[in-house]
């Protein structure tokens, strides 16, 4: 006689879907970026909600953007990069230099873009292949890179390079920034390889846990080496672009943007409930921080109360994502 | 035979290298640069058994330092100070560098001391951050000299010369007066300042009591207060820019406590695409002069000249390396110029 096997499959219950209330709770921190426009919306009497005023803080943030987003790259991978800031700088005062020198526009931007690779390179070679730690490492660059940058500018502003170059970041397309413009796309493309290619895959399979990653087939190394090189090129990039828009590139041009950053991906972590760095996340982080120094400047609040309301917000929005994380 | 344990020793090596150590230390001597003899800081006095300045070996030690040599006056002055005070005779000069770290630079003039400096030239040194080189050079008996070193006078100086900081404030002010057509009576004016630099900080006070006893209104009510020096000019900018963008017609002028700041400001009013507003600087630099040229809103700056001064203390250093003697006057301020459209294209700059 036949022997037939029954095979019985469980019951599963339907997913439920999530009530209002953990929606708001899972979004805390996008739902804390428009609380804050409202409130700045009324305090101000309506001009904080101008396109004309919303377009200034996105042209306040452009540059931070872009190094917000050099730096989400590297913490997907788990590390860290502290001289994304004075990367930046850096290659702002080369492209400045090379053209009170008589390079051209294109090499000189090259320049500079290629610099922050070869500071990107340096980080990654000594995180990813001497094991040194990311946080040591990247100070090391920091410092140094830091009496790079006053010997290039010789401790002054470099100007006076040709008009052309400041079109580059002084420029409007249909009344939009340049820089904004130059943010958006730089975002955009790099949301779409971490989301859609077997590069942003790796990098976030290295930064979940690079072990199993290693054991998966990934090559780690390698892969944590890119992720420095490219959070060096484009935090050069952002310094260029600065330099274009001020008209000047000075030896500390950049060097507080690495802080913000940290802080702006820090906030788009809370949005995902794995607490991993995210392109969308950074961008709302950014907001955040374009929103409340606009705002505050806006209704008249001082630079200092500023800088602590900017660290409480920082410190209640870390806070809240260690809830959720207990939480779930 | 009993094995000693080794868990009972460990208590008396204890006790054997505290008692050695409290033996060590009663034989020490504690500074805690509060306190000392020394005769430094008199003025107008050779120092005590000194026929000059020398060392024993009849060279000049100097022992420059700056905070700010990452600034463009920092670095001129003291890089000229350098190669003007090794042209002299018998002089040594060394130079000692940080990037507003005191800390660092504290230990590194100590060292000179004990390596035997005869002289100590500061070069813009923060008087608040400076107690400690003052007394090591007080109790070593050697004199600083001193450039841009406070805005009054310092005891523990030989000599500090200086711009007048009432003086730029007064013609940056004036020079603001006359941009906005002759009164700043109702003007709306942007004050911005950076408190942790102390000649920034004395005269952006002073034009701000100047301004409102001329009747201006401060925009937004208080100075502005730039928190990095590094990124002064987004700093302006950003504070132009939202000022502008909350009241597009309530800003007349912009006072700026130095260039950097300054050059902000006025590419906020440029981007704004208004011709009406005015600023004012100080510093003279290069890149400001030529705003000034183009007539836009960069109105005017005060030139300080530094080269002048370092020949004005090598000077007063000479006749103490010659004699030991100390100027009788131990604070000089000098008047800086002003720098604006009417003499602006035969000034030149030096920064």
């Amino acid at each position: 006689m036949a022997q037939t096997d029954t095979l019985t499959v469980q019951a599963v219950a339907p997913a439920r879907r999530k009530s209002f209330t953990q929606l708001i709770w899972q979004s805390s921190t996008l739902v804390a970026l428009v609380v804050l426009i409202v409130v700045f919306a009324i305090a101000s009497g309506g001009r904080f909600a101008s396109p004309a005023n919303l377009t200034n803080i996105l042209n306040a943030v452009a540059i931070l953007t872009i190094v917000a987003v050099a730096q989400t790259i590297v913490m997907v991978v788990g590390d860290f990069d502290l001289s994304v800031g004075m990367t930046a700088t850096m290659g702002g005062a080369t492209a400045g230099a090379l053209q009170v020198a008589g390079a051209g526009m294109a090499p000189s931007i090259l320049a500079g873009v290629a610099v922050g690779i070869a500071i990107g390179a340096v980080n990654g070679a000594l995180v990813a292949f001497l094991n040194i730690s990311a946080f040591v490492a990247t100070l090391a660059t920091m410092t140094a890179v830091g009496g790079l940058n006053l010997l290039i500018t010789d401790g002054t502003n470099i100007y006076g390079w040709p008009e052309e170059f400041n079109i580059v970041g002084q420029m409007r397309i249909n009344g939009i920034p340049a820089p904004v413009i130059y943010a958006a796309v730089i975002s955009v493309v790099v949301w779409l390889v971490l989301r859609f290619t077997t590069l942003g895959r790796r990098w976030y399979a290295i930064g979940g846990n690079a072990e199993v990653a290693r054991l998966s087939g990934v090559s780690v190394r390698p892969t944590r080496f890119l992720a420095f090189v490219a959070a060096g090129g484009l935090s050069a990039l952002a310094g260029v672009v600065l330099v274009s828009r001020l008209g000047s590139a000075g030896p500390h041009a950049a060097d507080d943007r690495m802080m913000f950053a940290v802080a702006a991906v820090f906030l788009g972590m809370t949005l995902l409930r794995s607490g991993q760095a995210n392109i969308g996340g950074t961008l709302i982080g950014v907001a955040i921080i374009g929103v409340v120094q606009n705002g505050l400047n806006l209704v008249g609040i001082n630079t200092y109360i500023q800088q602590v309301l900017i660290g409480l917000i920082i410190i209640g929005a870390v806070l809240l994502s260690g809830l959720k994380t207990r939480n779930s | 035979m009993h094995a000693r344990n080794p868990l009972a020793l460990k208590p008396l090596a204890a006790a054997g290298i505290g008692l050695f150590a409290i033996a060590a230390l009663a034989g020490c001597s504690v500074d805690t640069g509060q306190g000392g003899s020394g005769s430094g800081g008199d003025t107008g006095a050779a120092a005590p058994d000194k026929k000059d300045g020398k060392g024993d070996d009849g060279v000049f030690k100097v022992a420059a330092f700056t905070a700010g040599y990452g600034t463009p006056g920092g670095k001129l002055t003291l890089d000229y100070f350098v190669e003007a005070g090794g042209e002299q005779d018998d002089w040594e000069v060394t130079l000692d560098t940080s990037e507003f770290n005191y800390d660092e630079i504290t230990t590194e003039i100590q060292a000179q001391i004990q390596n035997g400096a005869d002289a100590i030239l500061a070069g813009f040194p923060d008087p608040r951050q400076t107690a400690v080189i003052e007394q090591a050079a007080a109790d070593a008996g050697i004199p600083i000299f001193s450039i841009d070193g406070g805005v009054e006078a310092n005891d523990a100086f030989a000599v500090d010369i200086t711009f007048s900081q009432q003086q730029m404030a007064d013609e940056t002010v004036g020079a603001l007066e006359e941009a906005v057509g002759g009164s700043l009576e109702g003007k709306d004016v942007m004050v911005i300042g950076h408190d942790p630099h102390i000649g920034i900080q004395t005269r952006s006070h002073l034009a701000l009591d100047l301004l409102e006893e001329k009747g201006a209104n401060i925009a937004g009510g208080e100075m502005k207060q730039v928190l990095n020096p590094g990124t002064g000019r987004t700093e302006a900018l950003t504070f132009v820019q939202d000022y502008l963008q909350a009241n597009p017609d309530g800003l007349d002028a912009v006072w700026v406590g130095w260039d950097d700041g300054a050059l902000g400001a006025v590419k906020a009013i440029n981007e704004a695409g208004r011709d009406d507003i005015f600023v004012t600087g100080v510093d003279a630099l290069k890149e400001t002069t030529e705003e000034i040229k183009k007539d836009g809103p960069m109105y005017a700056s005060m030139a300080q000249d530094w080269i002048s001064v370092v020949d004005q203390v090598i000077d007063i250093m000479n006749d103490y390396r010659d004699s030991a003697t100390l100027p009788d006057e131990n604070f000089i301020e000098l008047p800086a110029e002003l720098i604006d459209r009417s003499n602006v294209d035969s000034f030149e700059p030096t920064l």
